[in-house]
């Protein structure tokens, strides 16, 4: 009988960074690379899917013959006209946004087939399976609607299932880009909730008046609201206004100020592996390339190259040629904002686009900045429904998550200090930020 | 659902330990054929199932393996790989999803407890007095030679001074170090015959009527149907798995001085004094009455009205706040839009204090060692224990607390905060680690059925 000595003796872990050098993951998933992750703390966030706080999801599932159709009319309706309360309420997505693919080349039991797939692209907080598990659980009426048209769907329960049909479907990142990794969806409402409240007290602060500070101080203190975003929490939900600005003028692609890119290319035969290492090699964190393109919310990677079949027999199938997906979210403020975007994306990473996308079929290399912009427009796939987790551009929701802690920092001392020394405190901590 | 086999299920699954000492032996095989031998004789006469007449007995002996222990038996490699990453990774290898950073790097662990040192099996005896311990233990220790060596020893002992009993006159509740009634709380388990008429709001599953159900045995035990209607994953062939489940150990050592230097020190400024400010951080009275309660309640040893009780009223924290420890370890409903994922995170806690408790007003520590043997079990260490530990423990941000840890098991040591809701908050920082990981592992506690068969198994090996 085959035996397996024990290996207690490799159960070696890295100084400082409290990370196994053994496999990881562990969540219910069955792949490792997977990326559930555990408190903040940034050593930990050693995984190619992770950026501190939030973790990537990318999956990619073939439609049934009427499934193009059916979701296109399911995505426009939930852009428009679905309230979104749930998964807002939820509030552990930053971003998630849906493709539905035509013409995406595979073989198939007859040769080269054109098929249509769903394309589904996440940037989620805490971890996979919980993320799974509030699909099946919570949202299961939205998710059971949408899935519908994918083949192979199982339904979400028992959610073993479906967490399985999710594990063969979705791809890891190679490359995976937050410009606010410590902030999660929660954090960053509350930040925002907060910003007008410091904009308030700067007022009273201004006047040098310490007694008016001070009333101003604990009133804004008193209030349930600001208590619950100075803990963690956000309060408040989208009302009737943004619902209507949705039904009038939600756009594809877009969502508030925030504007979803994906571009697939196809990837040279023979040049996967090569491809995969560099984007696996590129710099994290404010190090990555995606770090100096002005306006990224968050950015991604990821190398398909591989289709899981669903009907009998369950297989995977070679994708030829294979696609690099490279997709960002970023503020929209103009008409032009996806050719500035693009403009600033090629001049700002100049070299690396040559190593990059010049592992893609008809990049046209280095020299060209118009025919390399033309050429990521020109692959570019329309997103059908773009979900916000919250409103707000790059600087300003990295402006409020460093208010925030300046905040909470503040009401820590002003519990000890005098109410005739608030204000001094108030501006020494918030000299020259509100 | 099916009734539970508990004349299969081992003791310590289904009933809170009912004796106030213990004493955890860790084990590692020599011999394989021997190890075999002591484990269908373990089997067959010494382990203690749930179903035994429990009236007159004066010790219980439970028996729980490693991974490295199943290997170390001869258990095939498809059977051993059918087991979760988790469990073979061990609880070193899941540092990092524990968040046991910092202060509980595995780097600070004992160097010769269970994680750091391989291990191969747990002997976990429970006694009335410790008399009737030492008197178990002998005749544990007299099977042992030349099977195994016990490579490590554990004793927990009760802190019941004081402390009242429960409606069971078996059944002493105790406290823990830092002053407070421990294990009062536990889901109650559907197909346990004795409790299944005990249920009252809080300690099972809410309904969508506003009922509460007992939880679904699969989420502890393995091989019955859980809350997603299905067995959790088991191990293969189903012999080994059924009526099994996991034990997570850790040795948690706690600073009782520092924990009252805290109290004092920042509960000058609390407006309610540090006894209140101590409740707040932990969510009970010292005599166990929980926060959330409405005030006018007042309770002290009916223990029914100690784990009966909801968050679903108090959701913004203003009795209980939603960082203090016990609500965060259980939420129960207190999860705005997420409660009905909490079920699917629920432990049946099996702990013990260790080390004598530190006199009355002291502020300064003794040198003793002293602190809590925290025992969970649970079909899924990664859905549950870990998801507790990592998400709802370590961090905040699932619910609503950012980046604060918990207020008693935090490992930072810039410290951490809790927010205390009301008409003016009050926060509670820095506050430093107060409890810090010595030691730990992670085991499967198979059935009767099951043990017999893994010594089968020795039998064969080669």
């Amino acid at each position: 009988m085959a035996t397996v000595e024990a290996p207690a003796t490799v159960r070696t872990y890295d100084d400082d960074l409290g990370t196994p050098t053994g496999s990881r993951g562990g969540d219910g998933r069955s792949r490792t690379g997977a990326a559930g992750r555990y408190s903040w703390q940034p050593s930990l966030d050693q995984e190619p899917n992770t950026a501190g706080r939030a973790t990537a999801m990318t999956m990619l599932t073939g439609l049934a013959p009427w499934g193009p159709p059916y979701l296109r009319l399911a995505l426009w309706a939930l852009r428009h006209l679905h309230p979104l309360t749930k998964a807002r309420a939820l509030s552990f997505i930053h971003f998630a946004y849906f493709s539905v693919l035509d013409g995406l080349a595979g073989p198939g039991a007859e040769g080269v087939r054109k098929g249509s797939y769903l394309l589904f692209e996440s940037n989620f907080n805490g971890l996979w399976q919980e993320y799974i598990e509030a699909f099946c659980q919570i949202i299961r009426l939205d998710i059971n609607a949408l899935m519908a048209g994918c083949e192979g769907f199982p339904g979400l329960i028992p959610a073993r299932a479906f967490r399985t049909y999710m594990e063969n479907h979705e791809f890891i990142a190679e490359h995976y880009y937050s410009a606010y990794p410590e902030g999660s969806a929660t954090l960053i409402r509350g930040a925002g909730e907060l910003a007008g409240d410091l904009a308030a007290l700067a007022a009273p602060a201004s006047r040098e008046d310490d007694g008016g500070f001070a009333r101003a101080w604990y009133e804004l203190l008193a209030r349930p609201r600001v208590q619950a975003n100075l803990a963690g929490q956000a309060c408040i939900q989208p009302g009737l206004v943004d619902y209507l600005r949705r039904v009038f003028f939600a756009r594809r692609n877009a969502a508030g100020t925030a504007y979803a890119f994906v571009a697939l290319t196809p990837v040279q035969p023979g040049r996967i592996d090569e491809l995969r290492a560099h984007l696996r090699r590129l710099p994290r964190g404010d190090r990555s390339p995606l770090a100096s393109v002005p306006g990224t919310h968050f950015g991604r990677w990821v190398v398909l190259d591989r289709m899981f079949h669903d009907s009998w027999p369950e297989r995977f199938e070679v994708l030829d040629p294979a696609y690099l997906v490279f997709s960002a979210v970023f503020d929209v403020t103009s008409r032009t904002a996806l050719d500035d975007y693009l403009e600033g994306m090629v001049s700002v990473l100049g070299s690396e686009a040559d190593a990059i996308w010049g592992a893609c079929q008809g990049w046209p290399g280095t020299g060209d900045r118009q025919a390399r912009k033309s050429y990521l427009r020109d692959h570019q796939r329309d997103v059908q429904f773009l979900f916000a987790g919250y409103p707000g551009e790059v600087a300003d929701i990295r402006r409020n998550l460093v208010n925030r802690e300046l905040l909470i920092d503040f009401a820590k001392r002003a519990q000890t200090l005098p109410p005739e020394a608030l204000r001094a405190a108030f501006l020494a901590a918030f000299a020259g930020r509100c | 659902m099916d009734r539970l086999e508990l004349d299969d299920i081992q003791d310590i699954l289904v009933g809170y330990p009912r004796f106030s000492h213990a004493r955890y032996l860790f084990l590692r095989f020599g011999a394989v054929g021997r190890a075999g031998d002591w484990l269908a004789d373990m089997a067959a006469h010494e382990v203690t199932t749930a179903g035994e007449q429990r009236d007159r007995s004066v010790s219980a002996l439970n028996l729980a393996l490693t991974w490295n222990g199943l290997a170390r038996l001869g258990v095939a490699s498809e059977t051993l790989a059918s087991f979760p990453e988790e469990f073979r990774a061990g609880m070193v290898g899941r540092a990092a999803r524990l968040g046991d950073g910092d202060t509980n790097h595995p780097r600070h662990w004992e160097p010769d407890g269970p994680g750091t040192t391989p291990l191969h099996a747990v002997v976990i005896l429970h006694a009335a007095t410790p008399r009737h311990r030492e008197q178990r233990c002998q005749r544990v220790r007299d099977r042992l030679a030349d099977v195994a060596e016990i490579v490590a020893e554990q004793d927990g002992d009760r802190l019941t001074d004081g402390a009242p009993r429960g409606r069971e006159a078996a059944k002493p509740l105790s406290r823990e170090h830092f002053g407070f009634l421990d294990g009062i709380s536990q889901p109650v388990i559907e197909g346990v015959k004795e409790v299944a008429t005990e249920l009252l709001p809080g300690q099972g599953v809410r309904q969508s009527d506003g009922t509460w159900r007992p939880l679904r045995a699969g989420e502890i035990v393995l091989g019955y149907p859980d809350e997603e209607g299905v067995p959790a994953a088991s191990p293969t062939p189903p012999v080994l798995g059924r009526n099994g489940t996991y034990l997570v150990y850790r040795k948690l050592s706690q600073d009782v001085a520092a924990f009252r230097r805290l109290v004092a020190e920042q509960g000058r400024h609390y407006p309610g004094g540090p006894e209140a400010l101590a409740a707040k951080m932990v969510g009970r009275m010292p005599d166990g009455t929980p926060l959330a309660l409405p005030d006018g309640h007042q309770t002290a040893t009916e223990d029914t009205l100690g784990r009966a009780f909801t968050y679903a009223d108090d959701l913004d924290g203003l009795r209980c706040p939603i960082g203090a420890h016990i609500r965060r370890a259980n939420p129960r409903d207190g999860v705005k839009a997420r409660d009905r994922l909490v079920q699917r995170h629920r432990l049946l806690r099996r702990g013990i204090s260790y080390g004598p408790p530190l006199p009355d007003g002291v502020l300064d520590d003794d040198g003793q060692q002293r602190g809590l043997l925290f025992v969970c079990l649970c079909a899924s260490i990664a859905r549950q224990f870990e998801f507790i530990q990592g998400e709802w423990l370590n961090d905040g941000n699932s619910l609503g607390l950012g980046n604060d840890q918990d207020p008693l098991l935090s490992n930072s040591r810039r410290g951490t905060n809790l927010t205390i809701p009301g008409r003016q908050p009050y926060f509670v920082s820095p506050i430093p680690p107060l409890v810090t990981m010595r030691c730990g592992e992670y085991f499967f506690l198979p059935g009767r059925r099951a043990l017999a068969h893994l010594a089968h198994l020795a039998h064969a090996s080669p």
